[in-house]
C-alpha cells in the first residue's frame, strides 16, 4: 500500500470512540455495538423478512385468478396483504439487505476502526426489527395500510414509522463514518464506491423518507385522535404513501446497488476503474433524479404531469447508462472470470436499465398510463383493489427493487468472507443470483405490459398468463432468497485469506476475513482510490 | 535550549490526528432531516389551505381563531434562547465555564417557557383536533415542533452534564456546538411554522 514515511496511525481515527468487542451469546449480539454482528442480523433479518414479504405478494398475485371474495383471501385480507406487501418490498427487505452489507463493509472500507454512533448503529437495527415485526404481527391481526380494525391499523401506522426511523438513523451512522472516520489521506473522491453510494442513499433518504413520516402520522393523527374523515379514511391511507413505491422514488432504494456493482466489477475485473469521477457523480446523478417525495398524486393533482416529474422519468437512464458503460470497459480491459458478483452485479445493472427505460413513458400522460388496476375493466383477472396505484407502478416496482435485491445477493457473495468469515459457494451464489434476477423480471415485466391493457387488447387478452407470469417470478425471487440465506448458513472454508479474490483494491481486503473486533491494528495513509492496488504494484 | 529542540520542525513529532466532528455532522444531517419532515407538513397544509381558500371557503372552522399574541411571544422566546445558545458555545470555546453552564441553564429554562406558552396557546385556541381535517395538520405540526424543542432540551441538558463533567474543552467542544446545531434548528423550523401558519393563517 502506499503510505506517508511519517504518518502511521495507531490510534482509532476517531479517539473518543473505543472500538467495541465482538459479542457473545444472545445478551451480548442485544448489546453490541460492533458494525459485523449488528451488520449480520441486519442481513439475516431483511433476508427472512423478504422471504415472508415474497411469499405475501405471491399470494396476493393468486387473488385475482379466482376474483374478489371467491378467491384465496376475501378482498379486505388481499388489500391488507398487498399494502402490507407492496411497503414491505423496499423497507424490510430491500433496504435493510443494503444497510446490512453497508454496516459489514464500509467502515472497513473507509478504515475506520468502528461504525459512527455504535449504540445509535445498534439502536436503529433492534428499532427496525421490533418495528418489522410488529408491521407484520398487526397486518396479520386485521391491521395493515387502509384496514377497517381501528387499533390494529394504529399498530401498523406506528409500527410503520418505526421501520422508517431504523433505517434512516441506520444510514445516518453510515453517512457519518464516511465522512468523518475515513482513514488519513482518503478524501471523498478516494472512497470506495459503495460507501459513497451510501454518502448519496443516506443524503437522499433523508431528504424524502421524512416526508414519508409526516404522511404517517398525519394518517396516524387523523385515524386516532381526528374524526377520520380525510386523512385517516381507509380509503384514503394508502393513497398517501404509495407515492414510496412509485417511481421516482422507487429508485431511491437502488442506489447502494450501484456501488455494490462498481466495487465488484472493478476488483474482479482486476483493473482500476477509469473516469472515476465521473461514475461518482454518475451514482450522485442518479440519486438526485430518484427524489420523489414531492410527486404525491394524491395531494398534488398533476404531480405525475409536471415537468420536473417528466424531466426526471426521461433523465434517470442516463446515469445508469454511464454506469453501465463504465463496467463494461472494466470487464473488457481486464481478466474477469464470472464469479457470482460480477454476474449478479451486470444483471442488476440490466435490469436497473430496463426499468429505467420503462419509467420514460409513465412521464407521458398521452399513454394513458396512470389509470388505476380498479379501472383497467379489460382486465378481469386483475381485479383486487389497489386503490388507486396504476399496475404500470406496480410492475416497475417490482423490476426496480427485486433488480436492487439482485446487487445485493452478489454483494453478500462478494464481501461473504467478511460477513460469515468463509467463502461462499459459488454455485448456490449463481444460483440465487439468478433466481432473484430472473425473479425480477417475471414479477415486473408482466405488469409493465399490462399497463398497457387499454391500448393494445391483446395484452387484455393475456391477462391470465402474465399474472400467472408474475407470480411465478415472485416464487423465483422467493427461492433465492432462501438459497442466499442457506449459503450464508453453510459450511465452508473456515480458513479464508484477508483478500480471497486476490484482487483487492480497498481497505475491507486487507483485514482479516471475518475483521477482527477493531478491525485494523494499524493503517497507514492511503494515496489513491485503490490503495492495495498501490501496493502491489509498489512490490 | 530544550524547549528550542521541542519546537524544532524536523525533531517535532507529526501533529496529532485532530478529531472528527462526529457528532456535529451525525447532528447535521438530522437537523436536515427533520426540516424535510416539516418541510413535507407544511407543504400539505399550505396546499390544502390554498385549495379551500380558492373556492371562497374559509380555512379556519367558525368561532376558531388561531391568536397570533402567543405565538409571537413564542417566536421571541424561541429567538432569545437562540441568542443564550449561541452565548452557551462562545463561552465554552473560551473556557469559560461559569457562563457556559448559566447560558445553557437560560437556554433550558426559555424552552420550558416555550412549552408553558404553547400549552396555554392550545387552550386559547379552542380548536377541536376531531373536527376537521385542517385541525388534524396544525396539530400534527404544531406538536411534532414541541417533540422536537423536548428532544432538542434533552440533547442539551445531556451535553449540559458532560459539560459540568468537564468533558468539554475550548479545542473540543463539538457536543455542545452540535446540541446548538439542533437547537438553532428548531427555532428555524419555529419560524417558518409562526409565518407559515400562524402570521398568514
Amino acid at each position: 500500500m502506499a503510505m506517508t514515511e511519517t504518518r502511521s496511525i495507531t490510534e482509532p481515527a476517531a479517539p473518543g470512540l473505543s472500538a467495541p468487542t465482538r459479542p457473545a451469546g444472545v445478551a451480548g449480539l442485544l448489546g453490541t455495538g460492533d458494525h459485523t454482528s449488528l451488520g449480520r442480523v441486519w442481513l439475516g433479518a431483511s433476508l427472512l423478512f423478504g422471504l415472508v414479504t415474497l411469499v405475501m405478494l405471491g399470494v396476493w398475485g393468486l387473488q385475482p385468478m379466482g376474483g374478489g371474495d371467491t378467491g384465496v383471501l376475501s378482498d379486505d385480507l388481499a388489500f391488507r396483504v398487498f399494502t402490507t406487501g407492496r411497503l414491505a418490498l423496499p423497507l424490510l427487505f430491500v433496504a435493510p439487505l443494503l444497510i446490512g452489507l453497508a454496516t459489514v463493509v464500509v467502515p472497513l472500507q473507509v478504515g475506520s476502526r468502528t461504525i459512527a454512533f455504535p449504540r445509535a448503529a445498534a439502536a436503529a437495527l433492534w428499532t427496525w426489527v421490533l418495528s418489522s415485526v410488529l408491521f407484520l404481527v398487526a397486518t396479520a391481526i386485521g391491521g395493515g395500510i387502509g384496514a377497517n380494525t381501528t387499533e390494529a391499523v394504529d399498530i401498523s401506522l406506528i409500527s410503520l414509522a418505526g421501520v422508517i426511523i431504523g433505517l434512516l438513523l441506520a444510514s445516518l451512522c453510515l453517512f457519518t463514518t464516511v465522512f468523518t472516520l475515513r482513514t488519513p489521506g482518503m478524501d471523498l473522491t478516494r472512497v470506495p464506491f459503495f460507501a459513497w453510494s451510501m454518502v448519496v442513499t443516506a443524503a437522499i433518504w433523508m431528504f424524502t423518507l421524512p416526508v414519508l413520516l409526516g404522511n404517517i402520522l398525519l394518517i396516524l393523527a387523523d385515524h386516532k385522535y381526528g374524526s377520520s374523515i380525510d386523512f385517516g379514511t381507509d380509503a384514503n391511507q394508502w393513497q398517501q404513501l404509495s407515492w414510496v413505491v412509485t417511481q421516482p422514488q422507487v429508485f431511491v432504494f437502488a442506489i447502494p446497488a450501484l456501488g455494490i456493482v462498481a466495487d465488484a466489477v472493478a476488483t474482479l475485473a482486476r483493473e482500476r476503474q477509469t473516469n472515476r469521477g465521473l461514475m461518482m457523480a454518475a451514482v450522485a446523478g442518479f440519486g438526485a433524479l430518484g427524489i420523489g417525495a414531492y410527486a404525491q398524486s394524491y395531494f398534488v393533482e398533476g404531480a405525475w404531469g409536471s415537468w420536473v416529474f417528466v424531466g426526471q422519468s426521461a433523465m434517470i437512464v442516463l446515469p445508469l447508462l454511464m454506469l453501465l458503460a463504465g463496467w463494461i470497459t472494466s470487464l473488457m480491459n481486464g481478466k474477469t472470470s464470472l464469479t457470482t458478483p460480477v454476474i449478479a452485479g451486470l444483471s442488476a445493472g440490466a435490469g436497473l436499465v430496463l426499468a429505467a427505460l420503462f419509467a420514460v413513458p409513465f412521464g407521458l400522460k398521452t399513454l394513458d398510463l396512470w389509470v388505476p388496476v380498479s379501472d383497467l375493466a379489460s382486465i378481469p383477472a386483475v381485479e383486487s383493489a389497489t386503490s388507486g396505484l396504476p399496475i404500470y407502478q406496480m410492475g416497475l416496482g417490482s423490476l426496480v427493487l427485486l433488480a436492487a435485491a439482485t446487487a445485493g445477493i452478489g454483494g453478500i457473495f462478494y464481501w461473504g468472507s467478511k460477513i460469515s468469515g468463509r467463502t461462499l459457494s459459488e454455485g448456490l451464489g449463481k444460483l440465487a443470483g439468478l433466481l432473484v434476477f430472473l425473479g425480477a423480471l417475471l414479477a415486473g415485466l408482466p405488469y409493465l405490459l399490462l399497463g398497457f391493457a387499454n391500448k393494445a387488447s391483446v395484452l387484455a387478452d393475456a391477462s391470465d398468463a402474465l399474472s400467472g407470469a408474475a407470480i411465478v417470478g415472485t416464487a423465483l425471487a422467493a427461492g433465492g432468497v432462501v438459497v442466499a440465506a442457506l449459503a450464508l448458513l453453510g459450511k465452508g472454508n473456515a480458513d479464508t485469506p484477508a483478500d480471497p479474490w486476490e484482487s483487492g483494491q480497498s481497505l475491507e481486503w486487507l483485514t482479516a476475513s471475518p475483521p477482527a473486533p477493531g478491525n485494523f491494528a494499524t493503517l497507514d495513509a492511503v494515496e489513491s482510490a485503490e490503495p492495495l492496488l498501490d501496493t502491489k504494484e509498489e512490490a | 535550549m530544550a524547549a528550542v529542540a521541542e519546537l524544532n520542525p524536523a525533531t517535532a513529532p507529526p501533529a496529532p490526528i485532530t478529531r472528527p466532528r462526529v457528532v456535529m455532522m451525525g447532528t447535521a444531517l438530522a437537523s436536515g432531516g427533520t426540516l424535510m419532515f416539516f418541510a413535507g407538513l407544511l407543504a400539505i397544509y399550505l396546499s390544502q389551505r390554498a385549495a379551500v381558500v380558492s373556492t371562497g371557503s374559509d380555512w379556519l372552522p367558525e368561532g376558531v381563531a388561531i391568536p397570533l399574541l402567543q405565538a409571537n411571544i413564542g417566536f421571541a422566546t424561541l429567538a432569545l434562547s437562540s441568542v443564550t445558545m449561541a452565548w452557551a458555545v462562545n463561552a465554552i470555546a473560551n473556557n469559560d465555564r461559569r457562563n457556559a453552564y448559566l447560558a445553557i441553564g437560560t437556554t433550558l429554562l426559555l424552552g420550558v417557557a416555550y412549552l408553558n406558552l404553547m400549552n396555554y396557546f392550545y387552550v386559547q385556541m379552542k380548536w377541536d383536533i376531531t373536527t376537521s381535517s385542517p385541525a388534524v395538520i396544525f396539530y400534527a405540526i404544531t406538536t411534532s415542533h414541541i417533540v422536537m424543542v423536548v428532544v432538542a432540551m434533552i440533547f442539551l441538558g445531556l451535553m449540559g452534564f458532560r459539560a459540568l463533567g468537564g468533558q468539554f474543552t475550548s479545542r473540543q467542544h463539538d457536543g455542545i456546538s452540535a446540541a446548538a446545531l439542533f437547537w438553532h434548528s428548531t427555532v428555524a423550523i419555529y419560524a417558518i411554522i409562526w409565518f407559515a401558519i400562524y402570521v398568514t393563517k
